[in-house]
């Protein structure tokens, strides 16, 4: 028997549409996991089997995190990643200019340098980094985080940007040329307000990285008070690893919250950032 | 007299470029280069956290470090998370970007929800999976249980044969969907002719992917495996939050460990020979990645 063409396909979209949903509830299952049981009370959370079914919705575990932990760290976490992006945009945002508008000596090989540095193990210089802010008493303050961020974020925010001005053709740039108006000029009216949506990717996603930097906000904050999100919602670990799951699952969701609203409202244009720097 | 010669200075690429560059590289002279000098210099000292004076004592770091078991196991150790966690994130990154390409009609939501735990930070992706993984609340090993897989609750991350295995599932899961989105992107950009002359040719999905899909993306595919693999070997924040590398070693690769020995035992010298290491295979890396991104036209 000749199964229908029609048929064929009908039946294929079917398994397509069987398997994007399958595939999709995996890969989000953990995270679904994770909010069913902040919602849970703290008996409901003990339960075997356990399940993701909520019987009795409860706020308990949120309001222990904002307790204890969110509010101080939130604002650490926020005062951090914001100056360390409009920095980061701020010195970034010329050089991404120079390579891909102007021709000068050793433009490659710089370039070279800005990939190079881009995929630099930062576990191999966290030592000197620690004993340079060590003497320049550094140490314990949001200065030694937001420096120490320069390092992975400019070379990634260049990349990016860089993948954004080169396409953009070049003609405006020139007809203001043509009327008298400097190369800088250009730059700034000109180029500046056409690549704003680049900007902004570039922005939100240096601000996602150092968002949930750990490795030197572990290394250089000492004091409680001073911690970002990330580091400090390790409250809710205790010294002999006994570790309280429903402060630490909400905790972890708040941290989530910002990044997540972010990137599903940016999705688009931080995709095509990141893709688009891909492109010859 | 002096506008003009400003106003030809600003004309002068070579001028704006210096002018433009500076902060840049600066900021690379200092934090990277300077900083990896510092580790090779450490490398040869005797030296701890406290200690203002390090003292140079030759090649007796390296000597000792290479003569221990623990060297091998954290090669070993990277060796295969890298491998495996880049191998699977390829391909569930493939299989994701290929089901995400066809015509259907969820696939922006289902897009979002997969692009999630890349959006996730690190520290708390290993939270979640500590949590996950737990033998008294987590839902894995009830899980695997109801599938009648295992008999009792297995404490994943407390025993040495099973935790460097945890951590790979953990990391798979974080990081898949940065796979997908490059190969969709790839995907999605293969001229239509491309595919409909093989529909005309009567071609089926096997055959479009072994000789038009894969073909077509293979410059990003080379390209993203290489980014991978540096990430992966980066990795620390997943790690250290899961088993902070143990039980004893057994989850150890290079950045967990340089922490460990730097900054909790306060080694400093042996903790540079293994960031000095660690920096040299990366530069491997990275000169393959930049050789790549040369050869696919990237710059």
């Amino acid at each position: 028997m000749k199964i229908k063409p029609s048929l064929k396909k009908k039946i294929s979209r079917t398994l397509l549409y069987f398997l994007l949903i399958l595939t999709t509830f995996l890969v989000s299952l953990p995270i679904l996991w994770m909010i069913s049981f902040v919602f849970k009370p703290a008996y409901e959370q003990f339960k075997t089997p356990p399940t993701l079914l909520i019987e009795n919705l409860t706020l308990e575990n949120f309001e222990k995190a904002i307790k204890f932990a969110a509010l101080r760290y939130l604002f650490n976490s926020f005062l951090v990643s914001s100056v360390t992006t409009l920095l980061v945009i701020g010195v970034s945002i010329f050089s991404a200019y120079c390579f891909s508008r102007l021709n000068f000596f050793g433009k490659k090989k710089l370039f070279y340098m800005i990939i190079f540095t881009q995929a630099f193990p930062l576990a191999s210089i966290i030592i000197p980094l620690y004993k340079l802010m060590y003497s320049l008493h550094l140490l314990d303050t949001y200065f030694s985080l937001i420096i120490a961020y320069l390092t992975f974020t400019v070379p990634t925010a260049v990349w990016l940007l860089r993948g954004f001005i080169l396409r953009i053709p070049m003609d405006l740039e020139y007809a203001a040329l043509l009327d008298g108006c400097d190369r800088i000029n250009a730059f700034i009216r000109i180029l500046l307000p056409v690549i704003k949506p680049g900007i902004i990717a570039a922005a939100v996603y240096t601000f996602i990285i150092t968002w949930q930097e750990f490795m030197f906000a572990l290394t250089f904050i000492s004091t409680p008070d001073l911690k970002t999100l990330p580091v400090g919602i390790l409250i809710f670990v205790g010294q002999l690893g006994l570790v309280d799951w429903g402060g630490l699952m909400a905790s972890s969701l708040i941290v989530c919250i910002p990044v997540f609203l972010l990137f599903l409202i940016l999705q688009k244009q931080l995709v095509s950032a990141l893709t688009g720097a891909f492109k010859a | 007299m002096t506008l003009l010669f400003t106003s030809k200075l600003l004309d002068n690429d070579s001028f704006i470029a210096s002018l433009f560059l500076a902060p840049t590289i600066i900021l690379i002279i200092v934090l990277f280069f300077y900083p990896i000098s510092q580790t090779l210099w450490l490398s040869f000292t005797k030296v701890t956290k406290f200690e203002k004076n390090p003292q140079f004592i030759g090649f007796d770091n390296y000597i000792r470090v290479f003569s221990t078991y623990e060297f091998y196991t954290i090669i070993m150790n990277s060796a295969i998370w890298t491998s495996i966690v880049v191998a699977f994130q390829f391909l569930i990154g493939l299989f994701t970007a290929l089901l995400l390409a066809q015509d259907l009609k969820l696939r922006s939501i289902a897009r979002g929800l997969i692009i999630l735990p890349w959006a996730m930070p690190g520290a708390i992706a290993g939270y979640l999976w500590k949590f996950l993984l737990d033998s008294t609340i987590g839902p894995f090993n009830w899980f695997l249980i109801s599938l009648g897989l295992m008999r009792e609750p297995h404490s994943w991350l407390g025993s040495p044969s099973t935790a460097l295995f945890s951590v790979i599932l953990s990391a798979i899961w974080k990081g898949f969907p940065f796979s997908t989105l490059m190969y969709l992107a790839a995907i999605q950009s293969i001229p239509k002719e491309l595919l409909d002359a093989a529909d005309v040719d009567g071609a089926g999905f096997l055959n479009k992917l072994r000789f038009i899909i894969i073909p077509y993306i293979m410059p990003i595919i080379r390209i993203t495996l290489l980014l991978t693999t540096i990430w992966t070997f980066n990795y620390f924040d997943l790690i250290w939050v899961m088993t902070k590398g143990g039980p004893r070693i057994s989850s150890h690769i290079f950045p967990t460990y340089i922490y460990q020995v730097a900054f909790e035992w306060s080694e400093f010298g042996t903790a540079s020979v293994y960031a000095f290491i660690d920096f040299i295979i990366l530069c491997v890396f990275s000169i393959l990645y930049i050789v790549q991104l040369k050869k696919g036209g990237i710059f």
